[in-house]
């Protein structure tokens, strides 16, 4: 099927279409400008929501009770779950959909990070936007739940959630730099066991005396075995979501754009470096004093230049 | 460069509580560079079928050891095409009598491995299958 059909089913509503253009942005195919181009101009602003925290903290089960709280008052909600892709085999087993299959009206989608740090995928803002388009109101990220330096969704969400659990470390791992300071929200999920409160108690010590931005993060208490504490949960997220959209959606912008423009000039400096032909000659000849290592660079880089741009 | 995977979708649908071999398969199609989604276990065809739909895969692998794969299977993939979406090749695996084969074939199964089966097996016929 051709890509406008196929984008003009999309945004009459049909799921699967959808579905089919995500893949194409996804799989980074030479398409996705066109497909932007066209898509942007639909977009007229959605809630995201970004959740992050260490594996095991409940971060599938969270976004499970919220987007059914928020699906249930009749607006449009999507799901984006980010799970790693094998660095050796490029596979990957996407399970954050099994704490949420039974979400009815809810439009799940699982991706792999493709190898991508910080814990999204290079995709995932043109993701967002794609979404935003097929007039989704709120989008959920959950990123890869790695640990302490996947920041980068923050640059992606309107509301930052860091989702935390009694038992997975003392008082010192909240003192770590990296994702303790990234929070607009902390939730200490798992609010049936008895060190929630103890937690709950330390991070908003650590968060008085906080010089960093989150410093007015706001903790809530969740269990998601009961489904408890959401409402209130939810009921706080005008009060953070910046109104002047226009000045947001061009910083979110400038940040992907930039890059963007990295991943690509990485792409290209790694495919000339791994077709150059006697490279461990070279390397021998920089080793001996024949060759200036910075000119090669140098010259290496004016033929990037020259054959790919 | 499009870097396109193969994206499959691991289902267990009706009442059937053993998800050893599932996880299993899953396993292997994840080293063969696949990429995976398992969604649990006790799904309903229009669960199964609403999440392959969402997430655009290419193959449907259902497990099934409860004996009840000739009213379910079918309905799968019925499903799909009522949904526009009968391009998603359909797979099974399980406790799957032989005599059965046929009529699973004349309703949109395309592969069936029954217990035994190398999983390289099931490798190599999804990738022959599946085509960008």
């Amino acid at each position: 099927m051709h890509n406008n059909e196929i984008i003009t089913k999309m945004l009459d509503g049909e799921v699967y279409s959808l579905a089919k253009v995500i893949s194409i942005v996804e799989s980074n195919s030479p398409d996705t400008g066109k497909i932007m181009q066209g898509i942007f101009p639909h977009c007229n602003g959605a809630n995201v929501i970004g959740i992050t925290g260490p594996p095991g903290a409940g971060k599938s089960s969270v976004i499970y009770h919220l987007a059914k709280t928020i699906s249930d008052q009749s607006k449009k909600v999507a799901v984006l779950a980010i799970d790693p892709n094998s660095h050796v085999t490029g596979g990957a087993l996407l399970g954050d959909r099994i704490r949420m299959d039974d979400l009815k009206d809810v439009y799940i989608r699982s991706i792999g990070n493709r190898c991508s740090m910080g814990g999204v995928s290079s995709s995932t803002y043109f993701i967002i936007k794609i979404l935003e388009a097929c007039k989704y109101e709120y989008i959920f990220i959950e990123t890869v739940g790695v640990g302490q330096s996947e920041v980068k969704i923050k640059d992606l969400a309107d509301i930052t959630m860091l989702i935390l659990a009694p038992g997975l470390g003392d008082d010192i791992q909240a003192n770590k730099a990296g994702i303790m300071e990234i929070g607009d929200i902390i939730v200490v999920n798992k609010a049936d066991k008895p060190d929630a409160l103890r937690l709950e108690m330390e991070l908003k010590d650590m968060l008085k005396t906080s010089q960093h931005q989150n410093a007015n993060a706001q903790v809530f208490q969740t269990d998601s075995i009961n489904g408890l504490g959401f409402n209130k949960l939810v009921e706080c997220f005008p009060s953070i979501i910046s109104k002047d959209n226009k000045t947001k959606e061009i910083e979110k912008l400038k940040t992907q754009y930039l890059e963007l423009m990295e991943n690509k000039i990485i792409t290209l400096v790694h495919n000339k470096f791994n077709s150059t032909e006697d490279i461990d000659e070279t390397m021998e000849d920089v080793l001996n004093g024949e060759q200036n290592v910075i000119d090669l660079i140098n010259k290496d880089i004016k033929d990037i230049i020259s054959t790919n741009i | 460069m499009t870097d396109r995977k193969i994206r499959v979708l691991i289902a267990k649908p009706g009442l059937d509580g053993h998800d050893r071999g599932a996880k299993i398969i899953a396993r292997s199609l994840r080293d063969a560079g696949m990429e995976v989604i398992y969604t649990g276990l006790r799904r309903t065809p229009e669960q199964i079928v609403n999440a392959a739909i969402q997430e655009d895969v290419d193959v449907v692998a259902v497990s099934i050891l409860s004996g009840a794969h000739n009213h379910l299977l079918p309905k799968i993939s019925n499903l799909l095409k009522e949904n526009g979406a009968d391009d998603i090749l359909v797979t099974a695996g399980g406790v799957i009598p032989e005599k059965d084969f046929k009529h699973l074939e004349e309703n949109g199964v395309q592969g069936i491995f029954t217990p035994g089966t190398p999983t390289s097996e099931v490798v190599d016929f999804i990738k022959s299958h599946v085509e960008h």
